[in-house]
């Protein structure tokens, strides 16, 4: 009745095993062989070694995909398309500008438009280089964390071995121990995909792919490690690369090495075609009074591009807008302008960079998303599987509870029929 | 007795809780998903929602941006042109008012009445400003004639301005001329141009100056045989020039009505791609509002079914 007492009491406690009692009848003292009574034997924990490992693997698989969700969509949302504020519009809007130059050449409102819509397009470009840099450095700073916890559970995970073994030996159930030592596999499965094996003395040994963590008494200490723009965890005590990292730390780490450098490589392709498209176009004209033009932006990157300082005060004179140098001719002539209106729909243009850019991130958010889903169904199918043979079912317990509760009641009944024997005969003699 | 709870799956009311939250949690998601599709009234909203699409709707709205820039600058070719028509028809009617001004000065020699030629020259000279005025016609501050130069004729008849037609783009790789330089209209800046050398005197000057010259230098049998012939091959230039804005106009305006349907099927094929399917999606919604309330009410049964619940 303990023991039930004890499940009911941690149905809902996380790493915690069903126990149940094992009894055993006391061998015989007497010669005729009756048996001397029951005892607890043995407080048993349910078995359920490979439903616990799958748990484990399933639940890092999920934590990793779920970190890369986190990363990446807080990506997408640096990036509101298909909408009327984003790059694309802004983009499309810059090149009508040069029609309107071409449609008066020789008035100065044109020209002032097309550099606002320059530097609109520019700031644009600028914060969602920043917005990549800021979710690199919080997948950066949020790896630190998930590898500084990861550490301290390793550590104690090692302690909880050696009470397991200390417990054990002194002949006590270290099942609450172990019940802990579940609790604290969970976390490490999720934060870096850890698995656990029982060993016979009951310690776990905690492993991340082939590479032993914690065995025994002992943990390694995990280190986070950066060199030529790749990041990797290493054990720091082995100076060994987690091979099979997964969990949080995995999706963090994939998101730093592949997904955002791409992105941020990607959109400084974007704003590189800008540049050198429309400062190309440029060159090839001359102002309004036939001399040669500015470049409109400077820099070479999403994070460096700007517009030209000199365009900003004066639009109208180092803008070139016309395609000939001879003055009579160029002075109200906007051919050049039409041209740079043109790059808009060129197939290689900046259009199309971008909008492959947005298409492969689209696709990437949705592949995560779809992998997040189904991970989930695993992961929950595994949960499900563990608490089956796990868990704490109330029903059954208060199945056992009435089946204690009336062996009790019998032996009682027992004794009150001896003590009423007892007392018959007492009377008689 | 006690060996029940070993090797036998049993469902757990953690591990029916457990499922009972995901289930709502995904009843949720798709309800907040309906929702934003139905208040955005786009089914894409995100690029993962449907990256092919998300991709498709940039690029129609890039084209859609870039056909109401062809309609602005065919609107504002058809502007310039219809101005130029106008300005070339009343320049041929000038034309033909000194025309038979110096057809009847032949008339007006025999008779022998040398004040009544110069009278007419004097007709001719003043025809000459107003003809160097509409030379000058600007729309939208840009003279029509000058071609792509800021102004066209100085006030000597000499012309200044460039040597190319200002051009509008109409549709993706159609530009289009939306004017004529002033030489296609009055000429070359020689004997047989028309504004050539206005008020000058002596000298090599254009038709309609030498008309002058000749008037009032008595002149008459010149002016009104070589000089009339001169004009006359004049006119045919601007007569010329005047069929081809009048043809320049009604392509323009054709580009132009063309330019606003491609730009409202662009319009419409954006609208349907991204439009919310509204019946569908009410009733989608419907179904993951029931399925939600389905399972927060299965949820409320967790505590209830018990065993607990009949041992007292």
């Amino acid at each position: 009745m303990d023991v039930v007492s004890q499940n009911l009491a941690n149905a809902s406690t996380t790493g915690y095993v069903s126990e149940s009692a094992v009894l055993a009848a006391n061998p015989a003292a007497n010669s005729l062989g009756i048996g001397d009574g029951v005892r607890v034997a043995q407080v048993q924990q349910a078995p359920d070694g490979l439903v616990q490992a799958a748990n484990l693997q399933a639940q890092g698989a999920l934590a990793q995909g779920t970190a890369l969700q986190q990363a990446l969509s807080g990506v997408q949302n640096s990036f509101p398309e298909p909408s009327s504020q984003g790059i694309s519009q802004q983009l499309a809007d810059f090149w009508s500008s040069w029609d309107a130059i071409n449609q008066n050449p020789s008035s100065g409102a044109p020209y002032a438009q097309v550099v606002d819509l320059a530097q609109a397009l520019v700031t644009n470009i600028q914060q969602a280089s920043t917005a990549l840099t800021q979710s690199e450095q919080d997948a950066q700073s949020q790896l630190t964390t998930t590898i500084a916890n990861a550490n301290s559970l390793l550590q104690q995970a090692a302690t909880l071995n050696a009470q397991i073994v200390s417990v054990g030996a002194s002949g006590a159930s270290p099942n609450s121990l172990i019940d802990q030592q579940n609790a604290v596999m969970d976390q490490l499965a999720s934060d870096i995909g850890a698995t656990a094996t029982t060993e016979a003395d009951g310690s776990f040994t905690v492993r991340v792919g082939g590479l032993t963590l914690v065995q025994g008494s002992t943990a390694d200490q995990l280190a986070i490690q950066s060199s030529g723009g790749t990041t990797s965890v290493v054990d720091s005590t082995s100076n060994l690369a987690l091979a099979g990292l997964s969990g949080t730390a995995s999706g963090l780490v994939s998101a730093l090495n592949s997904y955002l450098p791409q992105y941020q490589s990607q959109l400084d392709s974007v704003a590189n075609s800008l540049i050198t498209s429309v400062n190309n176009q440029l060159a090839a004209g001359y102002t309004t009074s036939g001399g040669p033009g500015e470049p409109l932006f400077t820099g070479d990157s999403a994070s460096t591009i700007a517009v030209n300082p000199p365009v900003v005060s004066n639009p109208m004179a180092t803008l070139a807008v016309s395609n000939t140098s001879n003055p009579t001719d160029a002075a109200n002539n906007g051919a050049n302008a039409q041209a740079l209106a043109d790059l808009g729909s060129s197939p290689s243009g900046p259009d199309q960079a971008y909008t492959a850019f947005v298409q492969n991130l689209g696709a990437q958010v949705q592949a995560v998303n779809s992998q997040v889903q189904a991970q989930t169904s695993v992961a929950n199918a595994a949960q499900s599987n563990l608490q089956a043979v796990a868990g704490v079912n109330t029903d059954q317990q208060m199945v056992m509870l009435m089946n204690y509760q009336q062996a009790y009641e019998a032996s009682a009944k027992l004794i009150n029929t001896i003590s009423s024997a007892m007392q018959a005969l007492l009377s008689a003699v | 007795m006690t060996d029940m709870a070993v090797g036998q799956l049993l469902y757990t009311p953690q591990d029916i809780s457990n499922q009972l939250i995901a289930d709502i949690n995904t009843s949720a998601s798709q309800q907040a998903d309906l929702e934003e599709e139905i208040s955005s009234g786009s089914t894409v909203n995100k690029p993962s929602d449907n990256p092919a699409l998300a991709a498709q709707l940039l690029k129609l709205q890039a084209t859609n941006t870039r056909a109401q820039t062809y309609v602005s600058n065919a609107n504002d070719g058809v502007g310039w042109l219809q101005q130029g028509t106008s300005t070339v028809n009343e320049i041929l009617q000038s034309l033909q008012t000194i025309e038979s001004s110096v057809e009847s000065a032949s008339g007006e020699a025999l008779t022998g009445q040398a004040a009544a030629t110069q009278a007419i020259a004097a007709q001719v000279a003043s025809g000459i400003q107003q003809l160097l005025g509409l030379a000058n016609t600007t729309y939208d501050g840009q003279a029509i004639f000058a071609g792509t130069g800021s102004s066209a004729y100085d006030s000597n008849g000499n012309y200044i301005g460039g040597s190319q037609a200002p051009t509008r783009t109409v549709a993706s790789g159609v530009t289009v001329p939306v004017a004529v330089i002033g030489t296609d209209v009055f000429g070359p800046d020689s004997a047989s141009g028309l504004l050539y050398g206005a008020g000058q005197t002596s000298g090599t000057v254009g038709v309609l100056q030498q008309i002058v010259n000749d008037l009032n230098s008595g002149n008459v049998s010149a002016a009104t045989t070589t000089d009339l012939a001169n004009l006359q091959t004049a006119m045919k230039t601007v007569e010329a020039a005047s069929g081809q804005l009048g043809a320049s106009y009604q392509s323009m305006q054709t580009f132009s009505s063309e330019a606003t349907a491609t730009q409202q099927a662009i319009q419409t094929e954006y609208t349907n791609a991204a439009a919310t399917n509204l019946p569908q999606a009410m009733t989608n919604l419907t179904a993951a509002q029931n399925d939600f309330q389905s399972a927060l009410w299965a949820t409320a049964q967790v505590s209830h079914t018990s065993l607990v619940q009949f041992l007292s």
